[in-house]
């Protein structure tokens, strides 16, 4: 006899249909942490870290190249959804988010977990990092920098210094390039690597990239000739530069392919990893030419404003993953934010690029701190390779994006 | 009748109709994701976009990427597909082993092929350094850019058109063939005037298939190239990514997908047509 469908069959699939959220909500507060994330070692150890950071807290990690990471988090926490938890964030990312209203303020959370956490001991530089309009947003894993990389053992053949002007560090790498073999420099050009390449050279060549006002200054005279230098260092960069980010740089240093670039501090243990590396030891650390002024940012772990699970724990979770103990086992994979561990003499000689490291931070400077740099740099990054790769005059090009970014922040309420 | 139909339309409904009638809404009003409401603006969308240089840039990269891919496809399929047909062994494997490509993950062989292309250490540039060829800058140059973009397309969506015409060619009336040989035709004169005209509606019809397909093209592109040099490989469905996601511009990726609809309709009608006048058997 055939089933029929009745009032009371369509009944209780309503309700069951009704009940689903609430059940999906309990199941959501059980559910593991969500954790996402850019991919870099010491990322990758801290997610390792946060698995087991408090017992009975199972923490689910999903870790990607940045551009991808921040597209995701972009969408979850745009819709407010309450499956993601915890996530990173660099600086700019951070402004982005907490201006939009996402991220939870953690002053409180801070102040009551103090003492517990020895948060005093962060050094204020990486927590102002982790700040926004005068509220901890984030816990801090590092401050990242550039770092100017040479082959030590290819200038002492040479008889070359590290360069203390652009046209020294074009210098340098003319003198090193020999292609196929090796090439004289290393440039990463793709998405979001464009403004961390150029800012060094915007900001001593040029007059950086805004005004105090928000108006752009990368198009000026001197903006146009900052473009210029790297157009000419372009020249004796290993090919394809512009589908080029991290992970291919990385491989360009570490497998001998070239002679000098700019260097995440992020990066430099995998140069003395023998597992990863043929350049055990040849490669030295400075600062970019004409005083550095190269890109620093602060990379930090948040909390979603819109997280189902409790906020208090997710704060203990972030603050035990990072205590003392996990960031002196970070130490050779990202600078450590806490003064014990940086601070610490063994661990200045043991990692060989920590005074470097020290050098830099000390003259490196943050990207604007204008929340919607992400999206200004979109524009500004494609009208560059356009310039570099010859596709547009550079005048034209930078001019252009400066019209374009007007635009778009004018839309976004500047300018009145 | 309805009953039956019901659960289809339902999922018509949920997936298409749906988000389709939001993206046309969307693409009306001026809609930030990271913040502020969003504000009735009509047209104005579609008007920033029609004003819009790097719009007609990139379509005109999406119109070069697509021909110029559709027509290698073409040509490679429909020659392995012959030379599969007129082959007595292996053609299961062969054609197997063709096929491939085509059930890699898309974003699985676009990254099989990023590495394959990219500079110096990538697959390609290590072997022809080896035979002391001095390769060209595959992925940093604007134009090779492209070429690499259309050869890595074609490697991947060949296999399907070659397939489709070898099904074709299987049922293929050979008496046809038999009567052009014994009127004295050669191979060539037997694939111009017997063979191709007899396939012409599945030729026209794989093309426009494919032509739809490749005009949405993203993930070859967007892990290969990322739209680079500059803007030199950038498609349609890249913009209107960049706008989507990065950006945030909710309404005005919405409108720039409208338009992608439009065009691609537009193209699509144009092969039917084209295919109706040939012929009405096509569809």
């Amino acid at each position: 006899m055939p089933h029929a469908v009745t009032r009371r069959h369509l009944l209780a699939a309503s309700a069951a249909a009704l009940a689903a959220p609430a059940v999906r909500t309990a199941h959501a507060a059980d559910a593991a942490v969500q954790l996402i994330s850019h991919r870099y070692p010491g990322l990758e150890y801290y997610a390792e870290k946060l698995k087991s950071s408090l017992p009975g807290v199972a923490v689910d990690t999903r870790l990607m190249q940045a551009p991808d990471a921040i597209q995701l988090q972009r969408l979850a926490l745009s819709s407010g959804s309450a499956q993601l938890d915890i996530l990173w964030a660099n600086s700019i990312t951070l402004a982005s988010y907490a201006k939009s209203g996402w991220l939870e303020p953690l002053d409180d959370l801070w102040a009551k977990h103090k003492d517990e956490f020895n948060l005093g001991d962060y050094n204020q530089g990486s927590v102002a990092g982790c700040s926004y309009d005068g509220h901890i947003y984030g816990m801090p894993l590092t401050t990242n920098t550039m770092l100017y990389a040479y082959r030590s053992d290819l200038y002492d053949e040479k008889g070359l210094k590290p360069a203390t002007t652009w046209d020294d560090y074009i210098a340098n790498a003319k003198a090193l390039n020999s292609p196929p073999r090796r090439y004289g420099v290393v440039l990463a050009l793709k998405s979001d690597m464009v403004n961390n390449e150029m800012h060094s050279a915007m900001n001593t060549v040029g007059d950086g990239w805004f005004d105090k006002d928000w108006r752009p200054t990368f198009n000026d005279d001197r903006g146009i000739k900052a473009v210029d230098t790297i157009k000419r260092l372009a020249q004796y960069s290993v090919p394809g530069f512009t589908a080029v980010h991290n992970d291919e740089h990385t491989v360009n240093m570490s497998q001998d392919i070239a002679a000098q670039g700019q260097q995440w501090a992020t990066r430099c243990a995998t140069m003395d990893n023998p597992d990863k590396s043929r350049v055990v030891g040849k490669i030295k650390w400075t600062v970019m030419p004409e005083g550095g002024k190269q890109v620093m940012i602060s990379d930090t772990y948040c909390i979603s404003r819109f997280t189902g699970k409790d906020k208090d724990m997710l704060f203990r979770l972030l603050a035990s993953a990072l205590r003392e103990e996990n960031q002196r086992g970070a130490a050779a994979l990202m600078t450590p934010p806490r003064n014990a561990v940086l601070g610490d003499p063994a661990l200045q000689e043991k990692y060989r690029w920590y005074p470097a490291v020290s050098q830099c931070l000390a003259v490196a400077k943050p990207l604007p701190a204008l929340p919607e740099f992400s999206e200004a740099s979109e524009i500004i990054n494609k009208r560059i390779v356009q310039a570099i790769v010859g596709q547009m005059e550079t005048k034209a090009a930078l001019d252009a994006a400066a019209t374009e970014v007007q635009a778009m922040l004018a839309q976004r309420g500047y300018y009145k | 009748m309805w009953l039956f139909m019901l659960p289809s339309l339902v999922v018509m409904t949920v997936v298409l109709a749906y988000p389709l009638a939001s993206a046309i809404y969307y693409s009306f009003l001026r809609y930030y994701l990271g913040g502020g409401a969003p504000q009735f603006i009509g047209l104005a969308n579609y008007l920033e976009l029609l004003a819009d240089a790097r719009f007609w840039g990139d379509l005109l990269n999406t119109v070069i990427i697509v021909g110029a891919s559709v027509v290698l496809q073409l040509v490679v399929g429909l020659a392995l597909a012959l030379a599969l047909y007129a082959a007595t062994r292996g053609v299961r494997l062969i054609s197997l082993l063709n096929f491939l490509p085509n059930v890699v993950t898309p974003v699985v062989g676009a990254i099989f092929l990023k590495w394959m292309f990219i500079g110096r250490f990538g697959l390609l540039d290590a072997t022809l350094i080896s035979f002391d060829v001095y390769p060209p800058n595959w992925l940093g140059d604007p134009v090779w850019a492209k070429i690499s973009l259309i050869l890595a397309d074609t490697w991947k969506f060949m296999p399907f058109l070659m397939l489709v015409l070898y099904a074709g060619l299987q049922a293929f009336d050979t008496q046809l063939l038999e009567a052009a040989q014994i009127d004295g035709a050669n191979a060539w004169q037997r694939l111009r005037y017997v063979i191709l005209p007899t396939m012409k509606p599945l030729i026209l019809f794989v093309v426009a298939i494919r032509a739809m397909d490749a005009f949405r093209f993203f993930d070859l592109v967007y892990v290969i190239t990322n739209g680079g040099p500059g803007t030199a490989t950038e498609t349609i469905t890249l913009y209107t990514y960049q706008i989507g996601f990065r950006m945030l511009e909710v309404g005005k990726a919405s409108a720039l997908g409208v338009l992608t609809l439009i065009i691609v309709a537009a193209m699509i009608a144009g092969l039917i047509v084209l295919m109706s006048r040939r012929g009405r058997e096509a569809f």
